[in-house]
């Protein structure tokens, strides 16, 4: 049985159901921030999400000591395989993010290409410099699209002639009601716009409503437990996480905008897919660093948008980047040899129980108690994004490749102007083995009610950075579907 | 003959004669010259950086310590390698973020330096 709050196309009542109070420290539009994100109709918020796909990498699942109560309860190989399933679902080719061997001339990252593409030879680059440069610690992480998949329309036929899908529109769960000592899910109740009610009585329920709603719900089932259902310690709603959308400065870089393609979406022979190239810093350089996860997209300013000083920062970097030449360059030669971008920031929030969803004394249309977000930043993220800012200009320059112009204000409670809220809901009902510190186990089972599981992004204990919140939520409905096959249908 | 925009500025600012500024690295019987216009395609481009410089770092704003402090003698035997030995100090300034920021952007001292020898020698500084 598949119970869905809207129909098959938006309404504007059922819209008005997503509707919430937002607060914290870093929200710019907080009274937009619950409505805009979610879509609530068949489909759910794929009806308009933009397409990214990438899988967590190692690191986004191990316990980091600098990041209180991060680690997953297992690490990325568990999910391998159902990210390759997830992939399939999504319309995305086959995983190849090896970029160093996967991509063809034209489209490769940023340290595979020469520093002055027409140097000398035997005077040039790096070989002769190695004691001078450090180790690598800026890389490159690819972005695949997915068309991006409605899956509104992509799945609803099959969904609709399943023999085995009961599917209801219309239905809003809006309590979750158990046996009298709280350890079973008894039955739903589900409530119409309009008035009507009825109720279902499951052998299992997956919540699957979202970051908000799942917490939403489960604290709002208080009839027989007061805190709420799955709460008996207070962790249901919180360690709420978005991802931060930072502007966060700008880049010059000292080589032809054309070779750059990697960096541009675009579509490869090699890989059937359009994909994008971000800069990001690698595992180890995060582990030493101690850093969040952090990947930055590059939007070219065009040369007739530069400021008089922005073009001379140009022309001075793009002749001191070429100093391993006989000659400087000419200066008409900086206008196609060197260019200007934008870094648009994407990077992970760490975890923090202050940050939560919780309930507030007004109601809604169905009588359910409206959900309030505080998002709490820790001033530690900025640092962090400062920090990798900071690493990406000593690189840059020390491999003869550009500038950075670091624009983040990192002073403890400042709020960088251009913050904003990616989208992604996490975090909520988090995923632990020990009940103290969890919301479910690592079957997205919730603790102390067997015949409860939730799926979806509420589940994450942290959240890597850009492009992995939604199939990473599918790769984990793909493993809780297949454990439910195992338990319930055998 | 008309002059655009950086024309006029490189004439302006760095003198009317057809020289640019010369800087002289090394032992005085033995010393290695470049020219800043081989450093910097456009020496004007190198002004506003310079004076940036010098209004940070202004214990430095004199040609002597701005070239014992950009090359030591060592650095700068070998003349036909002056300009990589410029970039491998260059290189080596970010690797140990020997930086300073120019209008936020983070920028090597050493191109400082050579920046602010370009303003000492225009007279604009």
């Amino acid at each position: 049985m598949l119970l869905e709050s809207g129909g098959f196309e938006p309404d504007a009542s059922v819209q008005e159901l997503t509707r919430g109070e937002a607060t914290g420290n870093v929200l710019a539009n907080p009274e937009t921030y619950l409505s805009r994100s979610r879509l609530r109709y068949f489909g759910g918020s794929t009806n308009h999400w933009g397409g990214s796909c990438r899988p967590l990498e190692s690191l986004d699942f191990a316990t980091r000591p600098w990041v209180p109560d991060s680690g997953w309860p297992f690490g990325r190989a568990e999910l391998d395989p159902y990210y390759e399933r997830a992939r399939k679902l999504v319309e995305v080719a086959p995983f190849d993010y090896d970029i160093e061997t996967s991509y063809p001339k034209g489209r490769t990252p940023l340290w595979s290409q020469p520093s002055s593409p027409d140097s000398d030879p035997a005077t040039s680059d790096l070989s002769v410099e190695q004691d001078v440069i450090g180790s690598r610690q800026i890389g490159t992480m690819v972005i695949h699209f997915s068309p991006p998949t409605r899956f509104g329309q992509r799945y609803r036929d099959a969904i609709v002639n399943a023999k085995n899908i009961s599917l209801h529109l219309g239905a809003n769960a809006v309590a979750l009601d158990t046996t009298a000592d709280g350890s079973r899910i008894e039955s739903i109740r589900v409530a119409r716009l309009g008035g009507s009610s009825y109720r279902v009585r499951p052998r299992v329920t997956v919540l699957a409503t979202g970051g908000i709603e799942n917490p939403r719900l489960l604290l709002a089932s208080n009839e027989k437990r007061p805190a709420g259902l799955g709460n008996h310690h207070d962790r249901v709603g919180r360690y709420f996480m978005d991802h931060l959308a930072i502007q966060g400065g700008q880049a010059l870089f000292t080589l032809p905008f054309a070779s750059m393609a990697l960096y541009r979406p675009g579509r490869d022979a090699m890989h059937r897919t359009r994909s994008i190239g971000l800069l990001t810093i690698d595992a180890e350089t995060q582990r030493e660093r101690e850093l969040l996860g952090f990947s930055a997209r590059l939007r070219r300013i065009k040369w007739a948008d530069l400021d008089d000083a922005q073009r001379t920062l140009l022309g001075s970097a793009h002749s001191i980047d070429r100093l391993d030449r006989e000659r400087p360059p000419p200066p008409e030669e900086t206008d196609a040899r060197s260019f200007l971008a934008r870094l648009e920031v994407i990077a992970e929030s760490s975890p923090r129980p202050d940050s939560r969803v919780t309930l507030t004394q007004r109601r809604d249309a169905l009588g359910l108690p409206i959900a309030r977000v505080d998002w709490q930043v820790d001033p530690s993220d900025y640092q962090s994004v400062l920090r990798s800012l900071q690493l990406m200009a000593t690189e840059l320059g020390q491999r003869s490749r550009g500038r950075v112009r670091p624009m983040i204000n990192a002073a403890p409670g400042a709020l960088h102007p251009s913050t904003a809220g990616w989208s992604h809901h996490m975090g909520t009902t988090r995923m632990h083995d020990d009940a103290k510190q969890g919301v479910v186990d690592s079957d997205c089972r919730v603790h102390g009610v067997p015949n409860l599981f939730i799926a979806g992004s509420s589940v994450f204990p942290t959240g890597g950075s850009e492009g992995t919140t939604t199939l990473t939520l599918l790769a984990l409905a793909l493993r809780l579907s297949d454990r439910l096959e195992r338990e319930f249908d055998s | 003959m008309n002059l655009d925009r950086r024309q006029f500025l490189v004439r302006a600012t760095i003198g009317a004669s057809s020289a640019v500024s010369v800087v002289v690295f090394g032992c005085n019987h033995d010393p290695v010259v470049i020219e800043l216009g081989d450093v910097f395609g456009d020496p004007s481009d190198a002004i506003a950086i310079g004076r940036s410089y010098l209004l940070q770092y202004p214990e430095e704003a004199d040609r002597g310590t701005l070239v014992t402090q950009t090359l030591d003698a060592n650095e700068t035997a070998i003349a036909s390698r002056l300009r990589q030995a410029l970039r491998r100090r260059i290189r080596s300034d970010f690797a140990a973020s020997r930086v300073f920021g120019y209008n936020g952007w983070v920028l090597s001292r050493t191109e400082g330096r050579l920046a602010a020898l370009a303003v000492l020698d225009s007279g604009s500084g």
